[in-house]
C-alpha cells in the first residue's frame, strides 16, 4: 500500500497535474481573500471559503480522472493487481496520494485566518471549524471522483463525468426547490436533498459546528472507497 | 506447480476458456500455443489473479487463487501481453517500485534490482525515462519485473512479440536459461518458437485443450503419418495404372517433376503399413527407375492446423456458436 501511495503521489508531480491543481486553487482562494478580507475588510474568513467551493468541481476532476482510468489504459492494472496485495490495499494507497496531493494547497491556506488575526479580531474557531468541513467536503469529493475513474478507461471522460456529477450536486438545493409540493413531490426532495452535500459546510459557514455533517462526509468517503474496490473487483468477474 | 481444473471463462454467451484441465509440473518450459482469440491471455489472466473465472479453480503451488490469492501471487512472476510499464517513471525507479509491491524485503531490494537487470541486460537503461525506451527494452523491463523478488512460477504473455529478430534470439535465449531455475509457462502463436524453447506444448483452440505433448512427441507425431514421397522416371499414366493396381495403396497423388521424364510421386499406404520395398519391386518389375523415396514429414505447422481446424474436438450443440467464433474471439482478445 505504501508504495502505490509513493508511486502516485509522486507521479502527480511527475506530470503538470500535482502543480496546476495547487497553483489554481492558491490563485482563486488568493483572489476571494484579498477581495472580501483585505479589501472589504471583513474578519470572517468562511465568507472566503464560502465562495470557493466552486473550484472543487473544477478541480477535483482534474486530480481524480488519471486514478484508475490511466491504469486501465496503459494496462499497469495489471501489475497492481496480479502482485500479493488486496484491491483495498490498492484503492486506500490511491486515495491517500489524492488526500495528501489535496491537503498540499491547504496547509497553505490554513496559514490566511492567522494571517487575518495581525489586522484585528478574527474568530478562529469559526474559521478553522469551517476549514475543517471546507476540507472534508473537498475529500468527500475526490472518493467520488475516485469511484468514477474506476468505472472508466478514458481519463478525459473520467474528468467530464465528474465534473457532472459534481456541478449536480452543487445545483441540488436549486434543482430541489424546483420540484412542486405534493407527497411524491416532498419523496423526492427529501431523496434528493440527501445528495446535497454543500449543506454541512452551509451550516460550518454560518458558524455552527453540525456533526451530522462531519459524520455525512464520512460516509461518503468510505461509501465510495467501498465502491471503488466493488467496482475494480467486479471487473474481475464479467 | 500449477493445477488448473474445469476452467471455463464466459464473456456473456461466448466462452472464452472452456472446460480447460491441465498440470503445470514444476521445472519445464510450457507453451501455450494457439491461434488469436483461443483464450491463451484469458488463461493466463485468470492463472494470475487479474481474472477471475466463471467455474473451476486455479491451484497455484497449494493455494487456490481465489481463496489464498496473495500467498499464490506471490509464487509467480507475470509478463502481460502489454509489459505494464509507467511511461513517467525511470526504469530503476519502476523496478523499485515494483520490488516494494512485490513485498521483496527491504535489505534485500537493492541486490535483487541489481539482480534482475543483469539478467535482462538493462543496467545501462537504469536512468532512462520508459517513455523513452524501445519496444524490446520495453519487453526487457517488462521481464525483469516479472523476475524480480525471485519467483517460482514464470508466466510471459507473448514475449518475443513486436520485436526483431535479433532480439527474439535474445530473449528465447534468455527464457531458455531462466527455464533452468524457474518453470516457465509462455504463450505464443508462432509454433517454431514454441518448439525452440519449451519442453512442453499445450495446444489451445476455441478455449479448449486440444494436446498436451512434450516437444519430443509432437516432433515423432509428425513422422507417423506413414506417407511416402517418391520421384521416379515414369508417364503420369503408366504411373497411375500401376497405383490402381496395387492393394496397399490407399491413396496417390502425382505431379510432373523437376527433373525430366519424371514424376513426384506422394503414395498413402492402407493402414500405415511401410510399403517401400513392396514399392521398390513393383517400380523394378515396371522397369520404372525410383530416383528417390522417403517417408513424407508433416510439418509441425501441419498437425497445428490439424489440430486447431479439425472438427472432431467440437462437441454437439456448439457448432452454430462456432459460426460467429471469429469475430468473437477478436472481441474476446480486446476485453482481456
Amino acid at each position: 500500500m505504501r508504495a502505490i501511495f509513493v508511486r502516485d503521489f509522486k507521479s502527480f508531480f511527475h506530470s503538470m497535474m500535482g502543480y496546476v491543481f495547487a497553483a489554481f486553487f492558491l490563485v482563486v482562494v488568493g483572489f476571494y481573500m484579498t477581495a472580501y478580507n483585505l479589501i472589504y475588510a471583513t474578519s470572517q474568513f468562511e465568507y472566503t471559503l464560502n465562495a470557493t467551493t466552486f473550484i472543487f468541481f473544477i478541480l477535483i476532476p482534474v486530480l481524480t480522472m488519471r486514478a484508475f482510468a490511466e491504469e486501465r489504459k496503459a494496462k499497469t492494472d495489471q501489475m497492481l493487481l496480479t502482485a500479493p496485495v488486496t484491491v483495498t490495499q490498492v484503492v486506500l494507497g490511491k486515495f491517500l496520494a489524492l488526500v495528501v496531493a489535496f491537503m498540499i494547497p491547504m496547509v497553505v491556506v490554513a496559514f490566511y485566518p492567522l494571517l487575518l488575526t495581525q489586522f484585528g479580531d478574527v474568530s478562529l474557531k469559526v474559521a478553522y471549524g469551517c476549514f475543517l468541513a471546507y476540507i472534508l467536503m473537498g475529500i468527500a469529493f475526490l472518493a467520488l471522483g475516485m469511484f468514477i475513474s474506476s468505472l472508466t478507461e478514458s481519463p478525459i471522460a473520467a474528468a467530464f463525468i465528474s465534473f457532472g456529477v459534481m456541478l449536480v450536486m452543487f445545483l441540488m438545493p436549486s434543482i430541489a426547490s424546483l420540484i412542486p409540493d405534493g407527497t411524491i413531490g416532498d419523496v423526492l426532495r427529501s431523496i434528493l436533498s440527501w445528495f446535497e452535500i454543500t449543506n454541512g459546510f452551509d451550516s460550518f459557514a454560518s458558524g455552527i459546528f453540525d456533526v451530522t455533517a462531519i459524520v455525512y462526509y464520512l460516509s461518503w468517503i468510505v461509501l465510495f472507497n467501498v465502491l471503488t474496490v466493488q467496482s475494480i473487483q467486479k471487473r474481475r468477474w464479467c | 506447480m500449477i493445477e488448473i481444473k474445469n476452467l471455463v471463462k464466459r464473456y456473456g454467451r461466448h466462452m472464452a476458456v472452456d472446460h480447460l484441465n491441465c498440470k503445470i509440473q514444476d521445472g519445464q518450459i510450457y507453451g501455450f500455443l494457439g491461434p488469436n482469440g483461443a483464450g491463451k491471455s484469458t488463461t493466463m489472466n485468470i492463472i494470475t489473479g487479474y481474472l477471475a473465472a466463471s467455474e473451476g479453480e486455479v491451484v497455484v503451488d497449494g493455494h487456490d487463487i481465489l481463496e489464498e490469492p496473495e500467498e499464490a501471487k506471490k509464487c509467480i512472476g507475470y509478463l502481460p501481453e502489454v509489459p505494464p510499464l509507467y511511461m513517467d517513471m525511470r526504469v530503476g525507479e519502476y523496478l523499485e517500485f515494483a520490488a516494494k509491491l512485490k513485498k521483496v524485503p527491504k535489505d534485500k531490494v537493492e541486490h535483487e534490482l541489481e539482480r534482475v537487470s543483469k539478467e535482462t541486460s538493462i543496467e545501462n537503461v537504469q536512468r532512462t525515462l520508459i517513455k523513452t525506451l524501445s519496444k524490446g527494452y520495453r519487453q526487457r523491463v517488462g521481464l525483469a519485473y516479472a523476475l524480480l523478488g525471485d519467483p517460482k512460477i514464470l508466466i510471459l504473455d507473448e514475449p518475443t512479440v513486436g520485436l526483431d529478430p535479433k532480439q527474439i534470439i535474445e530473449i528465447r535465449e534468455l527464457i531458455r536459461k531462466l527455464g533452468q531455475r524457474h518453470t516457465v509457462i509462455l504463450s505464443s502463436h508462432i509454433l517454431s518458437e514454441v518448439s525452440a524453447v519449451c519442453d512442453h506444448v499445450l495446444i489451445l483452440s476455441h478455449g479448449r485443450l486440444v494436446a498436451s505433448e512434450t516437444t519430443e512427441n509432437l516432433g515423432k507425431r509428425s513422422e507417423m503419418s506413414g506417407k511416402i514421397q517418391m520421384t521416379v522416371r515414369a508417364s503420369k499414366k503408366h504411373l497411375s495404372m500401376i497405383f490402381d493396381g496395387m492393394e496397399d495403396v490407399k491413396d496417390y497423388s502425382i505431379e510432373p517433376s523437376e527433373e525430366a521424364d519424371c514424376c513426384d510421386v506422394v503414395v498413402e499406404p492402407e493402414g500405415r503399413k511401410d510399403i517401400r520395398e513392396l514399392l521398390f519391386y513393383r517400380m523394378a518389375e515396371e522397369k520404372c527407375p525410383i530416383r528417390a523415396m522417403m517417408l513424407k514429414k508433416s510439418s509441425l505447422e501441419d498437425i497445428f492446423l490439424e489440430l486447431t481446424e479439425s472438427d472432431v474436438i467440437i462437441p454437439e450443440g456448439t457448432e452454430d456458436e462456432n459460426i460467429s467464433e471469429e469475430s468473437e474471439g477478436d472481441k474476446e482478445e480486446q476485453e482481456s
